[in-house]
């Protein structure tokens, strides 16, 4: 099943106010963005990471796998970014396939930026996936006045995707146990059943979950159970004084590091 | 310093480390863009989701049920991009049925279910992210259906065979988003000495390893997909006449 989404509800910073949670990673996560240097991304990533696993005790190998996600994206961006084709002040340069790859120092630069400005801020986004869950994310958006029907559109389809989830999976499984994926052809053929026979079956959940609405008098609108949080003076304190420090810091060394 | 040989081999092995794990390849990721570009796809995709947000609450005013019918399509969709497509380049998932979705659903309201999927991608599966949201809304949810539709109607147009329209729909759709994804990331970081044109054509060409395979199996499978739908369930679909005017 999707983990990330079991680890937001059973990490150990559940307890804490969502609002909190979500304020810390939005403002690192624009600080980071915002900067212009290598140093305050690796500050947000080293204490993102250090916060995701000591404070939310997610374990490292999980955690390392969903570093790695990325990588090729990461990977083929950064390359462009740093290599140029026939380059006058190169400091190293690849002979691939007839054509000059090189590098220069300002590209590299440019390069390593970007890398470290990921990484920081995809450490944002992981402690705010991996320790706030869905629903108090939709109910923070509602506060920001986000029309209401794209928040119940985002509802709905939050609950039914692990529905589908583990429908597909079932047929998945089942398939794969009977040599369904063997070769090109025969996942082709696999696949395309799968992904009809899920379509199919997803339009008569959808039936039968209207019809179970519409017997207990449905009118439109759905009405969630919203849990009780309680604010810490502390953890709001911390958060200001991080991000305060940081946004400072990324001010004052504008370009130097 | 000076490689030949051995660059080869460091190219291939890097390739082959890499390549298993390019899950979404063409996801924009978190902090990749600069900050006024973030903002700027923000701006360009809200007429859009405005746009679809408003048809999409005239007909549900008519019918509230399409509410529900919109939510299962997009976790439909959602659940889809979770999936593994058989490519030559490694496996490599999509927002699969973008072409299909905006068929059956026009392409206005596939920009809201597009970036619907897109946030979730965001936040279950870490693909993606919230600051370049905008950028991969723009690119998976504007364009790629945009451009789909228009495939399909124009070849609709000229009686062209139902597995050729849908097969380019889904294709062509495809190779616009990875064009356009492209695009941005050449317009975000413009080459030292050619500028953007000279960026994008090495942003297209490191990106084709995987985009190119990946949009032809997308392509071969929509045509599955809509076959047999067409063949065995005509009953269901019925259900999606709701969204017809």
């Amino acid at each position: 099943m999707i983990y990330i989404d079991k680890y937001a509800y059973f990490n150990r910073l559940k307890d804490v106010h969502p609002v909190e949670k979500f304020s810390l990673a939005i403002f690192t996560l624009f600080i980071t963005v915002a900067s212009n240097s290598i140093f305050i991304p690796a500050i947000s990533f080293a204490i993102m990471s250090l916060i995701i696993l000591l404070a939310a005790r997610i374990p490292l190998f999980f955690y390392a796998k969903l570093l790695l996600l990325p990588l090729f994206f990461l990977f083929a961006g950064v390359l462009s970014v740093a290599t140029n084709l026939n380059d006058q002040d190169m400091i190293c340069s690849v002979l691939f396939t007839g054509h000059r790859f090189c590098v220069s120092a300002s590209s590299l630069n440019e390069a390593v930026k970007i890398f470290t400005k990921s990484m920081g801020s995809i450490s944002c986004l992981y402690f705010l996936v991996l320790t706030v869950p869905v629903t108090e994310i939709i109910n923070i958006l509602k506060k920001f006045k986000t029309p209401i029907l794209f928040l119940e559109l985002l509802v709905i389809v939050y609950k039914f995707i692990f529905i589908i989830f583990e429908t597909m999976d079932r047929i998945y499984i089942s398939q794969k146990s009977r040599m369904g994926y063997e070769n090109y052809k025969l996942s082709y053929k696999s696949l395309s059943k799968l992904i009809s026979s899920v379509f199919i079956i997803s339009l008569k959940r959808y039936e039968d979950l209207y019809h179970a609405l519409e017997s207990r008098c449905f009118t439109g609108d759905f009405h969630f159970y919203q849990r009780k949080y309680n604010f810490s003076k502390i953890n709001i304190f911390v958060i200001f004084m991080f991000d305060g420090i940081l946004l400072a810091m990324s001010f004052f060394s504008r370009g130097q590091f | 310093m000076q490689f030949k040989n051995s660059s080869h081999l460091i190219l291939i092995f890097i390739l082959i480390i890499i390549l298993p794990q390019s899950l979404f390849a063409m996801h924009i990721m978190e902090g990749f863009l600069p900050v006024y570009w973030s903002i700027t796809w923000f701006i360009v995709i809200i007429p859009f989701l405005l746009i679809g947000l408003m048809q999409i609450r005239k007909k549900v005013n008519e019918n509230s049920k399409v509410k529900i019918l919109l939510g299962v399509a997009g976790a439909f969709m959602f659940v889809l991009s979770a999936l593994k497509l058989p490519s030559v380049t490694g496996s490599c998932s999509h927002p699969t049925g973008a072409g299909l979705g905006a068929i059956l659903f026009g392409p206005f309201v596939m920009t809201v279910l597009g970036s619907i999927v897109l946030i979730f991608q965001a936040l279950l599966l870490a693909h993606g992210g919230i600051t370049t949201l905008g950028a991969n809304t723009f690119s998976m949810a504007v364009i790629g259906p945009f451009v789909a539709i228009l495939i399909y109607k124009i070849f609709d147009f000229f009686k062209a065979p139902r597995w050729l329209s849908v097969f380019l729909c889904a294709f062509l759709g495809d190779l616009a988003t990875y064009t356009m994804t492209a695009s941005q990331l050449a317009l975000a970081f413009p080459s030292a000495n050619g500028g953007i044109s000279t960026s994008l054509i090495k942003f297209l060409s490191i990106f084709s390893f995987t985009q190119i395979p990946l949009a032809i199996s997308e392509g071969i499978l929509t045509v599955l997909i809509f076959n047999f739908i067409l063949k065995h369930n005509k009953e269901e679909l019925k259900i999606l006449n709701l969204l017809k005017d």
